[in-house]
């Protein structure tokens, strides 16, 4: 309860300290919100949690952890962005706007009630839709709000409609009541129905082959800082509240539809790494790079078990960490480079300021899963979950589309170290550098402190 | 048996309807077989004994919005749309999309059973009391948070409509 209210006010009173007049005092404001959030998560860690709002929601130690991982995202987004935009009214809407859609992502992590899920939903979206037109002057821009629109309000129809399917199979949205009622009747024609209805629409909003079509150009066409918000926080509150569903309510019947998660989690690797590697803007390749990591993601959501939300919970964390830093890494590169986004814009970056390539070289080396960053630790979990579960022909395929991953993640490092002639430097303003380095060790850490996230157990 | 021939006949209407919303090549035509679908499915809520939704749906869907939708299209004087050029590979596209769609719903609803009877509701289930007790009591957490939702949506317009200051 405590932090669905912080979360829900903390955007609200952004408004209005931008109506009093404060506008120097908001981003304090937010990042004291978002200490306080992830400092709730702290205190109320391993007390017994009740549901609240008539079992609409619960604060289980794998909602806390969400929550936590979620708050902490948004933290460093607000960080490393917060020079992004001029001082004025259009950056407290746009704060503001942040904050609701994360707001979305906490119902989305501690939902127990399929109402509060669609709801999750939409409040994580339609704030989103905004925000990715929100460069209002580029025709870009305003394409990728469109299409993001028209296709995801397709998407949270159909998510709807197999709502409303299980509701009929099963006549309640209530967690416990469902379970019940699933496993009482697994073989349920409008239950399955329901259920794969509710899986395409989930596989939309987390951009997973043949359901990722929107991705490129939403990711392109938006604003780079708000890219970067929606590939960490927006993917991992999708991911994490899929996973609720797939081990809470419908486990019971997961197993008729691990097929299914296999085939999209197997034509997303191949589909997106084949796609990122012949890209030539560096944006539009994060943004395949994205859908790849999907791909990965939702083998975890299939591992399930006992080690299953930590893993989870491991992989979005330093994918979201990873992928901040390198959306903001390009954003301040293509400013000083009229907004060139090509492998060549990053030519001599090594040189031009030494910690944007040192933090860009660590995350890529990171998405990629090199050993002494952490996202070498989340692949190595996500394959060695997969294999446990007898499905050893998609972590082959996971092994061998990492490799593909590695030849578009490496032309970015070896532009970076490419000298160029007479370059500026670039500069950096306030606490900028600080935030660099500190993702960058956080990368580093987060792959020896990788035995807390197996063990973690709720 | 009466209301079992009702059901049938509206849902033949709403069927009917949304078809023809689709098929018609006058955007005023589609508006007036929504407003004829809203309308059958406002009866199927009455054979719900849900009342009070119908009647809402009947005025927010039928009234407000069709009328929204209509003035958007007098205004923007779409009354005859162009036939806009299909190419064959956005036929075929669409075509094989929607094949795997009906190819996934079958696969899934394969060896399934069918759905049991549905429970009887009581008859005054809709009515604004009882749907007010739903709402304010059962469903008081979703209720609340729809207004995050509904802000959400109103900073996102007021900031998409509002003037560059600096510009």
């Amino acid at each position: 309860m405590k932090e669905l209210l912080i979360s829900s006010l903390l955007g609200i009173s952004v408004l209005l300290f931008d109506l009093l007049r404060l506008r120097r005092a908001i981003l304090p404001l937010v990042a004291a919100g978002l200490i306080a959030l992830v400092a709730v998560v702290v205190v109320d860690w391993g007390t017994a949690s009740n549901p609240f709002g008539n079992n609409m929601m619960l604060m289980d130690g794998y909602a806390l952890a969400s929550i936590g991982i979620l708050a902490l995202l948004t933290l460093f987004w607000f960080a490393i962005t917060s020079d992004s935009y001029p001082a004025q009214s259009r950056r407290t809407d746009l704060y503001a706007l942040v904050l609701f859609s994360m707001t979305g992502a906490v119902v989305l992590v501690s939902y127990t009630n399929l109402v509060m899920m669609f709801l999750g939903i939409e409040i994580l979206s339609i704030p989103l839709y905004v925000l990715v037109s929100s460069d209002r002057q580029n025709p870009l821009s305003n394409e990728a709000g469109f299409k993001y629109f028209f296709l995801g309000a397709v998407a949270s129809a159909i998510l709807l409609f197999g709502i409303a399917l299980v509701y009929g199979a099963t006549g309640t949205f209530d967690f416990t009541e469902l379970g019940a009622a699933v496993s009482a009747s697994t073989s349920n024609l409008m239950l399955k129905a329901g259920i794969a209805m509710m899986l395409a629409g989930f596989a939309f909003k987390v951009s997973a082959a043949p359901f990722h079509f929107w991705t490129p150009d939403v990711y392109q066409g938006s604003p780079t800082t708000v890219t970067a918000y929606m590939s960490s926080v927006v993917k991992a509150g999708a991911f994490l509240a899929l996973f609720r569903l797939c081990t809470g309510p419908f486990s019971a019947v997961m197993d008729g539809f691990t097929d299914m998660l296999a085939f999209l989690a197997a034509l997303t690797l191949v589909v997106s790494n084949l796609m990122a590697a012949v890209q030539t803007n560096v944006k539009r390749m994060l943004a395949f790079s994205s859908i790849s990591h999907a791909g990965f993601l939702l083998a975890g959501v299939m591992t399930g078990g006992e080690t299953g939300p930590g893993i989870l919970l491991y992989y979005s964390l330093t994918y979201g960490i990873a992928s901040i830093t390198s959306f903001a890494v390009l954003h301040v590169v293509s400013s000083y480079q009229n907004g060139a986004m090509e492998y060549d814009a990053f030519r001599g970056l090594v040189r031009r300021n030494p910690f944007l390539a040192g933090a860009m070289t660590i995350a890529l080396l990171s998405m990629a899963g090199i050993p002494p960053m952490a996202g070498f630790m989340a692949k190595y979990f996500i394959i060695s979950g997969i294999i446990s579960t007898d499905m050893v022909w998609l972590a082959v395929l996971m092994v061998l589309t990492s490799v593909v991953g590695m030849y578009y993640y490496l032309r970015v490092i070896i532009a970076m170290f490419t000298p160029v002639e007479n370059a500026g430097r670039i500069m950096l303003r306030g606490l900028q550098h600080y935030t660099y380095i500190l993702l960058s060790l956080l990368m580093i850490i987060l792959f020896f402190a990788s035995g807390f996230f197996e063990v973690l157990n709720f | 048996m009466i209301t079992e021939y009702l059901f049938w006949f509206l849902a033949f209407v709403s069927v009917f309807g949304g078809v023809a919303t689709i098929l018609s090549r006058n955007p005023v035509h589609s508006v007036l077989y929504l407003i004829l679908t809203f309308f059958a499915i406002a009866g199927h809520y009455l054979l719900l004994n849900a009342q009070f939704l119908a009647a809402v749906h009947v005025i927010v869907y039928a009234g407000a919005i069709m009328v929204l939708f209509l003035y958007v299209i007098m205004m923007l004087n779409l009354n005859r749309l162009d036939a806009e050029k299909r190419t064959l590979i956005g036929k075929v596209t669409s075509a094989v999309s929607a094949g795997l769609l009906l190819l996934v719903m079958v696969g899934v609803a394969r060896g399934g059973s069918e759905a049991g009877e549905a429970p009887a509701e009581s008859i005054d289930a809709g009515l604004v009391e009882n749907l007010g007790q739903v709402l304010y009591r059962d469903f008081l957490l979703p209720f609340e948070m729809a207004s995050v939702l509904f802000l959400g949506a109103m900073v996102g317009a007021v900031f998409l409509s509002k003037k560059e200051l600096n510009s």
